[in-house]
């Protein structure tokens, strides 16, 4: 069962695959890179979606003090440096949507979809027949990134990027990022492999580049004759599947052809990306790419998942824990004071850690009069309010960066705003302006953007 | 009655009575029940109405067949290794950038769902390069591509012949001219790019193939004009396709090419001579081997977690990868070698058990190589004792009556269970007491018993062991006690003491058996079985129940079923 066993990395690094290619050692950079941006041209603006599971524990959450001069707690602390003038706490947030599953597979496709889950038997428990009461359908839209990258279509020559850590299978219930209704956004678990498909081909001269470029054209212009010869053939429900993978291949070639090539340092050793004890360190890296790919303006349009919503077996194995050490199984039993609750309180402060650090690596690179920082807005999400209640209520939403366009440096308070409107403020500040209601809502959630959100 | 199961939601307890705990979530992956239901979320579904045990739906006459829509599936990882290794014997398909990207129907490995996008397509260019550059290519191409001056005259028409019939291979149908050409047109584009050879052309055509839609999708167009229900029988090749990636994960080898070009497997003879030939090749471990662990959600190893146990300091790989190998030629063992019985796999007092997991088992003796080592028959019988299914569905550092009651009512009586409610409180761990005794609340309480009499009453069965599998008698200084009751959706309630009771108790039972063709019959379709499906798996069920539970004859009535000799057009 070895071809299975997905616990190994792979044992062939860049360099073999160079090997492999013919192209071997002579490979020196060639095209100065895409970092020095024409001074005159304004900054553009980016979004970061960031997802980390089971919600918050409100009381070392909620921060105190008046809006524009209040105090972070415990698990926000790390955002302190920003808190000024590149943060919004948003409080009394509501998650706002139908479905028929439960709670963690509910929130997780609607946080950026912002719709409901269809009745239906796609998803289900392990063989159920179809009729089972228990399946339930997909989201019946794509999610905001997907929408925003859309309207960038052609602007840079990644659509969109997405990045995960222990994130499971392929499944509604997994992915923060829907690339049109019911279907998952692919994303990078390991980021060496993320690392190889953005930056790697940076090593090559500028002959080898466009001998690779024919020779995949070339392969490609195969598999499109093909596709299009099968798109009419197979059923028509079946027909998505060809026509997504065409539409991959005109994504691949339009690269090629664009050619982006970034300096970009390597990401080190390998590491076994799945494993528990590796979650800081994928993540850094993670960060690390990300920050690459905004300087080198591969994508404007990032998600960033930790974890999932339902089935999540994670551990933080530096965090002390009660015996049972799973992250979801501890949210269901945290009373106050005990040892559960403690170590729930150990991993959202490493969140947050997380996410100042994304916000430091934006920062460190200068733009304009400013940094990168200010000009991307980094969302920071989870799938419920809190992990014992379930309620999707409280939705402890917070927005870093992003001051340039972002009515920054406060805490808001709500009364119980859907979070659709958090969404049409993001489709707003991206360039998605006509856009005024998003998601598939029940009850009137009001339209526009989120008030007091944009400059 | 029991066979109706396909079309009965299986409902045994109201959503609204919950308190389904205790069990941390060890799994991963879409669609698995048990571990879903270890999650605590309600409103999952209607949340009223009374249990309906028992109460199968009316049964429907079943005249005629009906079949639902066959998806378009792409090869599994799995079977993308598998047909690397086979098309061009290269050993170590570098293919870990496709992880994650597998789907699930039911329990097993199927990707039915989710097209490929960018990341996908990109991952398996890679891989095509790398490998293609990595073949050997003699013996694959009919010259010496590699020594052959580029400009020797029988060049030209070697690579039409090369690309013709390994084409066939990796494209796993005859090509067309047109397609001939397309191919050729890559070889000759990169020879003429300064820089390559014939031989790195010929590689840039082998990458080429492994990106192809044939390569990567199991691609049927069935032999005609579908009739009014939208069906038409699969061509030879396509047939072909379905037995060997059903059987081997793999694609078909020659012999079975050369029945497919003379027409034999539309004949229900040769076809089962073809399955005879088949399952008794080395290569039919791995599709049966397959079923067993992606059946009983061995595949959950990957991720699964243990606390340092006195006999396994450290759970690494190697013991994960045994747990799941002893399972998988447990199925291939009985199946090809043994007399095929459902009864022989689920109560067998012995079990090939790899080296790495004898001390689990308290031996010492390693068994002959490809034979049985016998199992003390008080504690040890069939699957659902071997040490990795105990593992698997257990907690990092105890038992779990909740995982492995769940997966025996989802997995093998094809059970299905509501997801439990919120504000779940499981019983913490507790020095003085056993598993049992902290787990006993649920069925104390109104609110948590609807469910958990069903699934404690299975799972309490396995508190002979514990995290690891490992036979005990003391938990926690006070004797175990590993009584229990089997109920379940059209199952007469029984007593039971001890899981080699529990394990001949389902071995005889009905429910059982027709639940397991279930499972067979979606796993060699790759595709959900539906309401349409019905009389088609109550005939499959029917058969195996006149077999006798042989396995081995179940094989031979999937494949020659309707299902599975069908492509029924999905469209709107």
């Amino acid at each position: 069962m070895t071809a299975t066993n997905h616990r190994k990395s792979g044992r062939w690094g860049r360099r073999k695959l160079l090997q492999a290619l013919g192209l071997g050692a002579a490979c020196a950079p060639f095209i100065p890179l895409l970092d020095a941006r024409g001074e005159t041209d304004p900054a553009p603006r980016r979004l970061i979606l960031v997802y980390t599971p089971h919600g918050t524990l409100h009381k070392f959450w909620n921060p105190t003090g008046t809006e524009t001069d209040f105090v972070l707690p415990e698990l926000l602390a790390p955002l302190a440096p920003y808190q000024h003038d590149n943060l919004i706490v948003l409080k009394g947030m509501r998650l706002n949507g139908q479905g028929g599953a439960g709670p963690h597979t509910r929130g997780m496709p609607l946080l950026f979809t912002g719709s409901e889950q269809l009745p239906g038997d796609k998803y289900k428990h392990g063989g159920a027949p179809p009729d089972d009461p228990l399946g339930w359908g997909g989201n019946v839209n794509a999610s905001i990134d997907q929408v925003i990258a859309q309207g960038l279509a052609g602007t840079t020559p990644l659509h969109s990027l997405h990045l995960g850590y222990q994130v499971g299978g392929v499944h509604v219930a997994n992915r923060m990022s829907f690339t049109a209704p019911d279907t998952p956004t692919e994303l990078y678990e390991n980021p060496q492999h993320a690392y190889d498909q953005l930056f790697g081909l940076a090593a090559l001269d500028k002959e080898a580049y466009e001998r690779l470029k024919a020779k995949r054209i070339s392969s490609m212009d195969v598999v499109r004759a093909e596709l299009e010869g099968l798109r009419f053939k197979v059923g028509s429900d079946e027909r998505p599947k060809i026509e997504s993978h065409l539409a991959a291949l005109d994504d691949i070639e339009t690269a090629l052809v664009n050619g982006y090539q970034c300096e970009v340092p390597p990401l080190g050793e390998p590491i076994d990306h799945v494993a528990n004890e590796s979650s800081a360190e994928v993540l850094s890296r993670h960060i690390q790419l990300i920050a690459a790919a905004l300087r080198c303006d591969l994508t404007r349009v990032v998600t960033l998942q930790v974890a999932r919503g339902e089935w999540d077996a994670n551990t933080y194995p530096w965090i002390p824990a009660p015996m049972t050490d799973f992250h979801h199984a501890h949210t269901h039993n945290a009373p106050e004071g005990s040892e559960a609750e403690a170590y729930l309180r150990g991993i959202r402060r490493y969140y947050a850690e997380k996410i100042r650090e994304l916000a430091d690596a934006l920062a460190a690179v200068p733009e304009g009069d400013g940094t990168m920082l200010d000009n991307t807005m980094i969302v920071w999400g989870t799938e419920v309010g809190h992990g014992q209640t379930h309620q999707f209520t409280e939705m402890p939403f917070v927005v870093v960066g992003g001051k340039t366009f972002l009515n920054s440096g406060r805490f808001v308070t709500h009364q119980d705003v859907a979070h659709h409107r958090l969404l049409v403020g993001i489709l707003h500040a991206m360039g998605q302006t006509s856009i005024d209601n998003y998601g598939e809502n029940d009850v009137d959630v009001g339209s526009g953007p989120l008030p007091g959100l944009l400059l | 009655m029991q066979r109706r199961s396909i079309s009965a939601s299986l409902w045994l307890c109201t959503a609204a009575a919950g308190c389904y705990s205790g069990a941390a979530s060890t799994s991963d992956g879409p669609d698995t029940g048990a571990t879903a239901a270890t999650d605590g979320t309600t409103d999952a579904a209607p949340t009223t109405g009374e249990p309906t045990t028992g109460e199968a739906p009316p049964a429907e006459e079943c005249q005629t067949i009906d079949l639902s829509p066959t998806p378009l599936r792409r090869l599994t990882r799995a079977q993308y290794d598998y047909t690397i290794q086979d098309l061009l014997g290269v050993a170590d398909v570098p293919s870990s950038a496709l992880d994650g990207l597998d789907a699930k129907v039911g329990t097993f490995d199927s990707n039915v769902v989710v097209p490929l996008d960018t990341i996908g397509v990109t991952s398996l260019a890679d891989i095509a390069e790398q490998v293609a550059g990595a073949a050997d290519l003699v013996g694959l191409v009919p010259c010496d591509v590699q020594n052959l001056a580029p400009d020797a005259p029988e060049l030209g028409a070697c690579v039409r012949d090369f690309i013709r019939d390994f084409g066939a291979r990796a494209l796993r149908k005859p090509l067309t001219a047109e397609e001939v050409d397309r191919y050729v047109g890559v070889y000759d584009l990169t020879r003429a790019l300064a820089g390559e050879t014939p031989a790195t052309a010929v590689r840039q055509v082998i990458a080429t193939m492994l990106q192809s839609p044939y390569f990567l999708y199991q691609v049927e167009l069935g032999t005609g004009a579908p009739d009014e229900r939208g069906w038409t029988p699969l061509g030879d090749h396509e047939l072909a396709a379905r037995l060997s990636y059903f059987l081997w994960n793999s694609m078909p080898d020659d012999a079975l090419r050369a029945a497919a070009d003379a027409g034999q497997l539309q004949d229900d003879a040769q076809l089962l001579a073809q399955l005879e030939r088949m399952l008794a090749d080395e290569k039919a471990r791995r599709g049966l081997g397959a079923f067993a662990v992606q059946w009983l959600e061995l595949d959950h190893l990957d991720w699964v977690e243990k606390a340092p146990h006195p006999l396994v300091p450290e759970f690494g790989d190697d013991l994960r990868e045994a747990m799941k190998r002893e399972a998988a030629d447990f199925m291939a063992m009985v199946i090809r070698d043994d007399d095929a019985r459902l009864s022989t796999l689920l109560t067998a007092p012995y079990s090939p058990v790899p080296d790495e997991l004898l001390p689990l088992y308290g031996l010492a003796q390693p068994a002959e190589p490809g034979a049985y080592v016998q199992l003390d028959p008080a504690r040890r019988a069939g699957l659902l004792t071997q040490v990795g299914w105990l593992a698997t569905h257990a907690n990092p550092g105890q038992s779990s009556p909740v995982l492995r009651g769940v997966v025996v009512l989802e997995s093998l009586l094809c059970t299905f269970l509501p997801a439990p409610p919120n504000n779940i409180f499981p019983p913490p761990p507790d020095p003085n007491a056993t598993t049992r005794e902290r787990f006993e609340k649920h069925s104390s309480e109104p609110s948590c018993a609807g469910c958990h009499t069903f699934i404690d009453g299975i799972g309490f069965g396995f508190e002979g062991y514990d995290a690891f599998g490992v036979v005990r008698e003391l938990e926690n200084g006070l004797p175990v006690d590993e009584s229990g009751t089997l109920r379940g959706y059209g199952i007469t309630e029984k007593d039971f003491d001890g899981p080699v009771e529990l394990a001949h108790l389902l071995a005889d039972d009905p429910v059982v058996r027709d639940c397991v063709a279930f499972q067979w019959t979606t796993y060699a379709l790759g595709r959900i079985l539906a309401t349409a499906d019905t009389c088609q798996v109550a005939d499959l069920q029917d058969r195996f129940a006149a077999h006798e539970g042989d396995m081995r004859a179940l094989l031979g009535d999937i494949v020659t079923s309707p299902a599975f000799r069908t492509l029924v057009f999905a469209a709107k």
